[in-house]
């Protein structure tokens, strides 16, 4: 078992009123899962997956995620289980724009403390496999909206996480360079067995994956 | 890691060119002022640094009331090194005045400046002697030990040491400055042996072109030439002390000693109670004020004064950082939430945006030695200056020192807002594509209370300098009571003042000529006289300042005669009879008499009461300088020929000034060989008394102007975000009709309160502070209104003028709508 959520709830108080942005969530998942997470807009999708991924706190429940009982631990340890543990893909990329490509896929190691060597082995290694060796000097401006997520999902990827958080990966690309995207994720997840967790509104990107979750007004339906 | 850091610093300065320009050209002209600064105090503290015991070397200050003076009493540096060995190494007594005026040898006469200093001198400093025994050449009664420099001009290629060469004294002085009383006495002292030559270019405050063996002196005092007494112990104006201590004592040791030497000395005397104290000589030259120093310093208050003005600059600058680093949050707010998901801890957020300030820092640093280059050679240029020893070099430790202070700014000017953009919460900056918004938040508490004090310094500093222009203006066209215009004063220098006169007259474009003591109005100074009623027994002397003129000065100066008459023109040669009176002199002695009554009366002047008839009662006029007059200053208007030390000559207007002193110089080289002739337009020297004045306002005109461009250039950034942050709401309202002026209107009403509330707190304080100054003066400008109103104009004018222009820009965009549609 990868992590596993209990009876988590989350809620935002407004106007005297408590609304609750998730609901009673019960998940557990095990490693090598493919998950999408689907619903309308506002049903909780994001704020699930930023729970998830310890970025956001919630208000009840319990939340293991390995060994560790997230929810117990202090800000600190958790930025450290993340940091070790969990990649983040984004449905802008954000790319530092200041940073060329090779700069991006650098950054999440070099607050990982690895030495110089090791991390230029790491990011040729990443650049390698994405077929990216050509762009390494260009900055994000200089790529398309496909090419930009794949350096998003290498730089996920560098740090050899156990899981992938993506919110809608494909959610401003055009269908071709989303089906390119998700056949990455398919095969991250079948040759490599790295666990993904996607958001995602279209019905053809959840096939995907090996499990669908159907959200509405923060429960699991 | 720092090479991350530093590559994209970099690369978001170049990105950001506006704000980068605004941060670095403010924190550069700010950092050049305080690099100034610490120019100034580190030359300072490195003078005398070339004396190999200078840790060990103190000097001794002797204290009155709340006075301090450089200068000792004569006997107490024997005294010392006597009677305290264990704590006293050594000791060397300088006299306090110069000995000062020609030299010559054979042929040659040159005019120099020097001092009696014992035979411990260069036993104790270490100016280094060329030539000459270190133990014994100030040993012997009238040795002389020459400068290079003067040896040079003396001697020329030839060996002087063991030459004789015959002193001269005319009471000249190195600082050049005729502030200090000058007599116009010549006292031929002997002649003198050359025992050794020294080099003293190193920079040290003790400053002189020979100098002569103080055991001279005792045979001086026998021969009458000097009227010196070594037991004195009243007198502490005759020596400087300097004191070897011995290794590990500390000055602290050598103050209980001190108060003993005090407290038996003068516990006994009703009227001299000195007190001692003793100062490094490494601070000697950082200090505060002490009276009778050995050389004209710049006080460490004055220090302190222009380092308040550069810390306000600085900080003004560092607000600009901070304010636009806030205001610029917005754009970074995604860079912050990326790193922290990625695994950035808070602390490695916070590290790289001070590694960036840091770099802002030291890029400043580079422009601002640049900026330096020409700030120093306008300081130096500064009136003042031309009287201090200040002796700017550059050496590896200030360079440190620069780079450790660029650094101190880059950090003091990082932290604020590097620990707010790394307190953002990424899931926060992630999911508003919009970032963290610039309107909320603790943010703009602190933004608009830093622009309201920028408004607040800019304001005191621009009506300050305004009233203190105007004061200055006003000094300028003051009346001195006098008449100034076509005379010019010539020094006599020891040349004999009827014979230069008797010559001068010959020239008929020159119409009067009179002597006196010193120029009215131009800062001399003949001294006080006692003066009292002749049939007010047991009544206190009162104390009056005098001036000593001929017959001629009173009509000559066009003074006005309120009563009796001038000096008649037959004078007895030798003892005092008659004087003339001011009015407020008149009304001192006189107490219920009109001024009319008191001519005839006779009266007692001087501490032996020698009895002299009032002939006359002039109208008050302003002989002190005028920053120091005040209306009521008594006068005592004396005929002592042998104190005149200048003539007055009153020349046609018609005359051309070049004429007249190319003919007073060809009459001087008939009768002075060796001094060239030294002379002033009255009217001109007048104005330059208030120099003093135009240094400050040069500095406090620059300051603000700068203290004005820093808060201009943070209000042009602070606008140019709000109007780029605003892009948004201005594209609706502009879709929904708003024109130019709405919109202009809506982006500058928030600066409003923020300027009033400036205007508000700084119109009283200024007016306090400038209050206080103003009050010193007897003789001021009215402090009216109009200069807040010209300050204030003058901020709304740049502040708004800054704000609309970037307004408008946005406002007057026509791609709105393009813009709203990307939205």
């Amino acid at each position: 078992m990868l992590l596993e959520l209990k009876n988590i709830f989350k809620w935002v108080n407004s106007g005297g009123q408590r609304i609750f942005l998730l609901k009673d969530i019960n998940l557990s998942v095990e490693e090598g899962e493919f998950i999408s997470v689907m619903g309308p807009s506002g049903s909780g999708k994001s704020t699930l997956l930023n729970v998830i991924g310890m970025l956001d706190t919630f208000d009840e429940g319990e939340y293991h995620f390995l060994d560790e009982s997230v929810h117990t631990l202090k800000e600190k340890y958790r930025s450290n289980l993340y940091k070790e543990y969990i990649g983040f893909v984004f449905q802008s990329y954000h790319l530092l724009d200041d940073l060329t490509v090779y700069e991006n896929l650098e950054m999440p190691l070099l607050y990982k403390k690895y030495k110089g060597t090791e991390r230029k082995a790491m990011v040729g290694d990443m650049l390698d496999r994405f077929s990216i060796v050509g762009k390494k000097d260009l900055f994000p401006a200089q790529l398309s909206g496909g090419q930009q997520q794949l350096v998003g999902v290498a730089r996920a990827l560098i740090g050899k996480p156990k899981l992938i958080l993506a919110d809608e990966p494909t959610g401003n690309l055009n269908s071709q360079q989303s089906e390119e995207i998700m056949g990455l994720f398919k095969r991250l997840n079948e040759e490599d067995n790295v666990t993904i967790i996607q958001v995602t509104h279209s019905e053809k990107n959840a096939a995907y994956g090996s499990r669908i979750i159907n959200l509405l007004d923060g429960r699991m339906i | 890691m720092l090479k991350n850091y530093l590559k994209v610093a970099l690369r978001n300065i170049l990105k950001h060119r506006l704000f980068s320009v605004i941060n670095i050209l403010g924190l550069s002209v700010s950092m050049a002022t305080c690099l100034l600064i610490i120019l100034l105090v580190y030359s300072q503290k490195t003078m005398d640094g070339f004396h190999e015991k200078r840790d060990r070397i103190v000097r001794v200050l002797s204290l009155e009331d709340s006075r301090s003076f450089a200068s000792t009493p004569l006997p107490l540096g024997e005294m010392l090194s006597e009677n305290y060995p264990h704590l006293v190494e050594d000791a060397v007594q300088i006299k306090s005045s110069f000995v000062g005026g020609d030299i010559i040898y054979g042929e040659n006469r040159i005019p120099l400046a020097g001092r009696y200093a014992d035979d411990r001198f260069f036993a104790v400093f270490d100016f280094n002697l060329i030539a000459g025994d270190i133990e014994t050449v100030l040993k012997a009664p009238f040795s002389i030990v020459l400068t290079k420099k003067s040896a040079e001009k003396l001697f020329g290629e030839t060996n002087p040491i063991g030459k004789s060469v015959k002193l001269n004294d005319i009471g000249l002085n190195t600082m050049g400055i005729d502030l200090i009383p000058t007599q116009n006495k010549e006292t031929l002292l002997g002649d003198f042996v050359v025992t050794g030559v020294t080099d003293n270019t190193s920079p040290s405050h003790i400053q002189f072109d020979f100098l002569v063996s103080m055991s001279t002196l005792p045979s001086l005092v026998k021969q009458g030439k000097s009227d010196i007494t070594f037991d004195d112990w009243e007198n502490y104006f005759d020596a400087y002390l300097y004191l070897l201590l011995k290794e590990r004592v500390s000055e602290k040791d050598l103050q209980p000693i001190l108060n003993d030497v005090s407290s038996t000395k003068y516990s006994g005397l009703e009227e001299v109670n000195i007190a001692f104290a003793v100062e490094k000589l490494s601070q000697i030259n950082l200090s505060r004020f002490h009276n009778n120093d050995i050389s004209l310093r710049m006080p460490v208050e004055v220090i302190y004064v222009l380092s308040f003005l550069g810390f306000i600059v600085l900080f003004s600058a560092c607000f600009n950082y901070v304010n636009l680093s806030f205001a610029r949050s917005l754009t970074r707010s995604k860079e912050i939430g990326v790193r922290k998901t990625m695994g950035a801890a808070r602390y490695q957020v916070f590290v790289q945006f001070i590694l960036e300030s840091i770099l802002v820092g030291l890029l400043s640093l580079a422009v601002a030695v640049g900026l330096l280059q020409v700030l120093s050679r306008m300081f130096l240029g500064l009136w003042m200056n031309q009287f201090l020893l200040l002796d700017f070099r550059f050496d590896m430790v200030l360079f440190l020192v620069f780079i450790l202070f660029s650094i101190i700014v880059g950090l003091l000017a990082g932290v604020l807002p590097a620990s707010f953009l790394s307190s953002f919460s990424p899931i926060k900056t992630l999911r508003n594509a919009k970032g963290i918004l610039l309107e909320k938040g603790k943010g703009i508490h602190l933004r608009k209370g830093l622009v309201v004090l920028q408004f607040c310094a800019s304001l005191l500093f621009i009506t300050t300098t305004l009233l203190i222009f105007s004061q200055l203006n006003y000094l300028m066209e003051k009346e001195y009571g006098f008449d100034q215009n076509h005379i010019i004063n010539l020094k006599l220098q020891g040349v004999d003042y009827g014979t230069l006169a008797g010559e001068l007259s010959k020239n008929p474009s020159i119409q009067s000529i009179s002597a006196s003591s010193f120029v009215p109005g131009t800062g001399g100074y003949s001294g006080d006289v006692l003066i009292k009623n002749r049939f007010s027994e047991g009544e206190t002397d009162l104390t009056s300042s005098y001036i000593a003129v001929d017959q001629s000065f009173i009509p000559n100066l066009k003074i006005e005669l309120k009563a009796g008459t001038n000096f008649p023109s037959q004078m007895p040669g030798y003892n005092e009879e008659y004087v003339i009176l001011n009015e407020a002199a008149a009304k001192l002695l006189g107490h219920n008499m009109t001024p009319e009554e008191v001519v005839g009366e006779t009266i007692l002047i001087g501490e032996d009461h020698t009895p002299v008839k009032v002939i006359g009662i002039t109208a008050n006029f302003i002989y002190d300088l005028l920053t120091e007059a005040e209306p009521t200053d008594p006068l005592v208007i004396r005929y002592l020929p042998h104190e005149f030390a200048y003539l007055n000559i009153r020349y046609a207007p018609t005359a051309s000034t070049k004429s007249i002193i190319s003919y007073a110089e060809q009459k001087w080289k008939g009768m002075d060989k060796v001094h060239s002739l030294k002379y002033h337009l009255y009217e001109d020297e007048l104005k330059g008394t208030n120099a003093i004045f135009s240094d400050i306002i040069y500095i406090l005109g620059f300051i603000s102007f700068l203290t004005i461009t820093i808060s201009t250039l943070g209000l042009l950034g602070i606008a140019a975000f709000t109007a780029e942050s605003k892009r948004k709401e201005i594209s609706i309202r502009k879709v929904h009709g708003a024109q130019t002026k709405n919109i202009t209107y809506l982006l500058s009403k928030g600066f409003l309160p923020l300027f009033i509330i400036a205007v508000l707190v700084t119109v009283p304080l200024s007016y306090f502070v400038n209050a206080l100054w103003l009050e010193e003066f007897a003789y001021k400008v009215n402090f009216g209104p109009w200069i807040f109103i010209v300050g204030v104009g003058i901020m709304f004018i740049t502040g708004f003028g800054t704000i609309v222009s970037q307004t408008l820009s946005v406002a007057n965009d026509n791609n709105l709508l393009k813009r709203l549609k990307e939205e």
